[in-house]
């Protein structure tokens, strides 16, 4: 079953010169998330020419290369970036598998489409016809996904690396161990080890690398035998909601962040398909003023509603430094399930907000569209900007 | 830049609160104002009680605004400000 892997390495900042051509060609350093310890996340091929690495500090970046371009990551252009590569690679052939693990590899079943796209290789370089150049895309081709990535991996930007399956061992043999899917502690224990190359660890019997690394070890050293039978898995459309919500000014404070995802919340949860129904994740995202973006998930322990997605991601909101000004929020949630057991409101314990009237927005919301009831709320009380203080929110969350 | 006040709230939209609504002001000659002129009414100003910048947002879009806390010859009291980039006079609650 052949399998091609169409590769864009340095994802990242592939895209930041695809929406920014004038970046092609110059060293370019992503830098790290919102939060995180100012670290290189990533470096183009000419940033490592001149000596940067990730991991390094930024500091030092300067001190190497005064015309490094530090990009902030922007998560929101990357998913769009790879939906976009996805579905012109599914417009050739249907089964199409984004790397969960592996920003900007992709991996496509060519099973029965020699018809409509020729022999493998061949496929390949129709499929990667379909990804913009200024990506510099490659492509590998095997009989497994493992293999192909490798090749992939291999192969010049614009090139087809196409593996017969008798080249496939010999191939795979000289390939280091750093290229097998497992932690880099991992990868330094066999390199201790001596294991350097994946025809050292193929080179074992298998019930002593099975001995030293596990079940896991039994699955690499198949993988460095070039026995790879995971097929490739179409990614199901997930049923999901979205929502967004265009922030009056642009937002600097926590606290009109918190204000909107609680009006994000209020409106999807509003929405029939989530009416009784609980999510397992929401994810929300910022699009800041200047074209950044920056996005936190929420992975439920047990799938919740409304108030437990505002809390999650409030949580997560606690310590953010903000990289600058947002002007659109969007609240994505995944997983819609039915609720599970839920506890009731004990008694004594009543809503703070008077039934009564919560009863009357939704008749008024349902009659009219809206129920055309504001509430004020303070959004930055503090500001020296009288109309940035409070704000009307309608009263039908 | 101002928002429009005038713009309709939408149901999905925050709204912010006491934005500055436009208004014209007639200098006086020592260039103070002399009246100002609000949804069609002329005021004449018997004085200026305070005066204070507000100099912010200088990592964006610069804002600056000189308000002025005005004394009307009708015994009101009304706080103004003058954009300093723009030139342009707005009423606005402080």
């Amino acid at each position: 079953m052949p399998i091609a892997c169409v590769a864009v390495p340095h994802f990242a900042l592939r895209v930041a010169a695809l929406e920014r051509p004038d970046l092609d060609g110059a060293p370019l350093v992503l830098g790290p998330p919102p939060g995180a310890r100012p670290l290189v996340a990533d470096a183009s091929p000419e940033a490592a020419a001149r000596g940067i690495r990730p991991g390094q500090g930024l500091r030092e970046v300067t001190a190497l290369c005064p015309a490094a371009v530090v990009l902030p990551p922007h998560p929101l252009r990357e998913a769009a970036a790879s939906r976009r590569v996805a579905d012109g690679l599914a417009l050739l052939a249907p089964r199409v598998e984004a790397d969960p693990d592996r920003p900007g590899f992709w991996y496509v079943d060519l099973a029965g489409s020699d018809r409509l796209l020729g022999p493998p290789p061949l496929a390949a370089e129709r499929l990667l016809a379909t990804v913009p150049p200024l990506l510099r895309p490659r492509a590998g081709v095997a009989l497994g996904k493992f293999a192909a990535r490798v090749a992939a991996g291999s192969a010049k930007a614009g090139a087809v690396r196409a593996l017969s399956q008798e080249e496939t061992l010999a191939f795979l043999a000289d390939s280091r161990v750093s290229v097998l899917p497992v932690r880099p502690e991992t990868v330094r224990r066999m390199e201790r080890l001596g294991l350097r190359t994946l025809g050292d660890l193929a080179a074992l019997p298998p019930a002593a690398v099975a001995a030293r690394f596990g079940t896991e070890g039994r699955h690499l050293w198949e993988l460095a035998r070039g026995i790879d039978r995971d097929p490739v898995h179409p990614q199901p459309e997930p049923e999901t909601v979205v929502e967004e919500l265009e922030m009056p000014v642009p937002a600097t404070s926590r606290e009109m962040l918190l204000i909107g995802l609680a009006r994000l919340a209020g409106r999807a949860f509003a929405r029939p398909s989530l009416q009784d129904r609980h999510v397992r994740q929401a994810r929300l995202r910022a699009l800041l003023e200047g074209g950044g973006s920056w996005e936190q998930a929420a992975t439920l322990r047990l799938p919740g509603g409304r108030q437990t997605v505002v809390e999650a991601l409030g949580y997560r909101l606690a310590d953010l430094l903000l990289p600058g000004p947002v002007e659109r929020l969007t609240l994505e949630l995944v997983g819609i399930v039915a609720p599970g057991g839920r506890q009731e409101l004990l008694p004594g314990f009543r809503a703070r907000r008077p039934r009564e009237l919560v009863e009357a927005a939704r008749r008024l919301k349902q009659r009219y569209g809206s129920s055309g009831l504001y509430m004020t709320v303070e959004v930055e009380p503090w500001s020296r900007i009288p109309e940035r203080r409070l704000a009307l929110i309608a009263y039908d969350l | 830049m101002v928002a429009d006040p005038g713009a309709a709230p939408g149901t999905d939209r925050l709204r912010p609160l006491n934005g500055p609504r436009p208004v014209a002001v007639e200098l006086a000659a020592d260039g103070r104002p002399g009246a100002i002129v609000d949804r069609g009414r002329r005021l004449a100003v018997a004085a200026v009680r305070d005066r204070w910048l507000v100099e912010d947002e200088w990592w964006r879009e610069p804002l600056g605004r000189r308000y002025l806390e005005l004394l009307l010859v009708d015994g009101s009291v009304r706080t103004l400000y003058l954009d300093t980039f723009t030139d342009r006079w707005y009423a606005q609650a402080y």
